[in-house]
């Protein structure tokens, strides 16, 4: 079962490079705050580099609320890439494309969307916070580079 | 490689709906995260003990480092912990053998001449333990030939009254693995040679052997003092106890515990004096340049004790019903204030652990006439303030009765500071 789970939530479905800057970002972003702290802390550094006070806090408590609400309310375990992974798995393109779709303000495609995810009754719900964080991850200034220090210029790191 | 996401979860409950508190079940909730965390603490200091007898039986370039990515690891659960200190008087007790700070570092080994020596305050502050294996302390001779816990923590340990006379803990064995931060408000770490643990002709700094001794000694006592601790929170231990003994005082001990922490110590003795003094040896964990983390982490753990859930080093999560539940049940405002209070610290601390983690080192920071270093530092410490308010109010909310949160005179009085 865990196999199965991790092959059809992990299969590479696109490559961050292929995605728009601020989606890369949020692809980062969710894969960081699934680190523990020190991940989050860079989320969070994210949220208070582009915001001012009191509405930074407001849109990392609503990227937390969504982060928290996809875990617990999805039907099965949802997969992830590690941080420096080139690659973008289905199920984090599924929430990527839940956010964007939503942020565009296309709210029951968003929640249809949802649905591959949690159960309909908490799709509408999903849908409206995945609409906010998106406005905010659009206006998060992208990090700058992924790269590690020490990793070869002309390579790509795949995993 | 794959990961499910299930599996590192983060820190908030903030989408689930809160379980209905009680007082009781809230006082269940925090027990549960203090065993958890110095049960965390302790797996850590005893992965820092492997990585200690590595060095010391092996030496290398590796296991120094080995010992110290270890001991950066330890400090992750611990510094979460230490919001449990103020308000538990048995945690404040024996806090003083695992976290003292700041220390005199030349009790314990080789210093470097601009340290100084001897002071008024401190007749040992050069007593250099690893050198010298008899010395008269308090007008007593002292058998130093072997480096125990028992000698640490009877003879040494705050030797002659004096607080800064630290031969335990984190800090003690933070300066045996880095060494002295010589480089001032420059960029840069402790830099202490592996072979200051090498045998014969290879050795560096004189007497390795008693320096591995020192360092195993002290990380055993390290373990053995957390071990106690975490016995201290299981069923049936003494701080558990206490805590459910009284479940208004209990609620008060972790408003103290969040409060105390928040001003006094963090806000204002850890951070503001060093804006203060512009000195960069006002940083907690000064040898290693881990000062970031620390504070880093005791924001953090200030946070989880009041959303009721943390974090794991193994990615599970301890959670329950929580302090914000209970003070949304009496006021759904003041908790909302408090929970944003703590997100807006959270922010600040993540811009300042993530400028020094750039290679903007917090010593950097507190030098004086940096602007920039000096806005990320008081920019957490003015929200520490802040959430202190939100707390007093949560305290009032709550009607657990008056609390006295530890005061600095840095936030208080500073004229104090410089008198």
């Amino acid at each position: 079962m865990r196999d199965e789970v991790h092959a059809r939530g992990g299969a590479t479905v696109a490559v961050l490079h292929s995605l728009e800057r601020w989606e890369a970002n949020l692809v980062l972003n969710l894969r960081l705050w699934c680190e523990g702290p020190a991940g989050q802390a860079q989320v969070w550094n994210d949220y208070a580099c582009t915001f001012q006070s009191p509405r930074a806090g407001e849109e990392m408590r609503a990227f937390e609320t969504l982060m928290t609400s996809l875990i617990e309310y999805a039907v099965r375990p949802l997969v992830r890439h590690a941080v420096h992974c080139a690659c973008v798995g289905s199920d984090e393109c599924i929430v990527l494309n839940l956010v964007k779709t939503a942020a565009d303000g296309h709210l029951n495609d968003a929640a249809l969307i949802a649905t591959l995810i949690a159960g309909p009754a908490k799709a509408e719900a999903i849908a409206m916070l995945a609409g906010q964080v998106g406005e905010g991850a659009k206006q998060i200034k992208p990090k700058e580079t992924y790269r590690r220090s020490t990793d070869a210029t002309n390579v790509i790191r795949l995993h | 490689m794959k990961r499910t996401l299930a599996t590192a979860l983060g820190t908030t409950l903030l989408a689930a709906t809160p379980a209905l508190a009680d007082k009781a079940a809230v006082l269940d909730t925090y027990a549960d995260i203090a065993l958890a965390k110095y049960s965390d603490s302790l797996t850590t200091a005893q992965s820092l003990l492997e990585a200690v007898n590595t060095l010391v039986d092996s030496p290398s370039a590796e296991a120094l480092e080995a010992a110290k990515h270890a001991w950066l690891q330890s400090r992750v659960p611990y510094q979460q912990s230490e919001v449990y200190r103020f308000g538990n008087a048995i945690v404040d007790d024996w806090e003083g053998k695992v976290n003292a700070w700041p220390l005199d570092e030349g009790l314990i080994d080789y210093v470097d001449a601009s340290y100084g020596g001897a002071t008024d305050e401190n007749e040992y502050a050069v007593l250099n333990v690893v050198a010298n294996a008899s010395f008269t302390l308090s007008g007593e001779t002292v058998d130093a030939a072997a480096i125990t816990p028992e000698l640490l923590e009877g003879a040494l340990h705050e030797a002659d009254g004096v607080e800064s006379n630290v031969a335990t803990g984190y800090h003690a064995i933070e300066f045996l693995l880095w060494g002295q931060d010589l480089n001032g408000h420059g960029p840069g770490a402790g830099a202490r040679p592996w072979t200051d643990y090498a045998q014969g002709d290879a050795c560096t700094g004189g007497n390795c052997d008693r320096r591995g001794d020192y360092l195993k000694a002290a990380t055993e006592l390290l373990v053995s003092d957390l071990e106690w601790m975490v016995a201290q929170w299981q069923d049936g231990g003494d701080a558990r106890a206490q805590l459910l003994a009284d479940e208004s005082a209990g609620i008060s001990a972790i408003l103290t515990g969040m409060g105390s922490l928040s001003y006094g110590e963090q806000a204002g003795e850890r951070m503001k004096l060093g804006v203060l003094l512009n000195d960069p040896e006002e940083e907690h964990d000064c040898f290693a340049d881990n000062t970031h983390n620390s504070h880093f982490y005791d924001a953090l753990g200030i946070r989880n004790v009041y959303l009721g859930s943390y974090t794991r080093i193994d990615g599970t999560v301890v959670s329950g019903p929580s302090l914000s539940a209970l003070v949304a049940a009496a006021d759904a405002g003041v908790d909302a204030e408090l929970t944003s209070k703590l997100n807006a610290t959270m922010l600040e601390m993540s811009e300042m652990k993530t400028a020094a983690e750039a290679g903007f080192s917090y010593d950097m920071m507190l030098e004086r006439g940096n602007e920039a270093g000096e806005a990320l530092i008081m920019g957490a410490v003015n929200a520490l303030v802040d959430q202190t308010r939100s707390i007093e109010r949560a305290v009032a909310t709550l009607g657990v009765g008056s609390i006295d949160f530890e005061g600095s005179d840095s936030l208080d009085d500073p004229d104090a500071v410089f008198q």
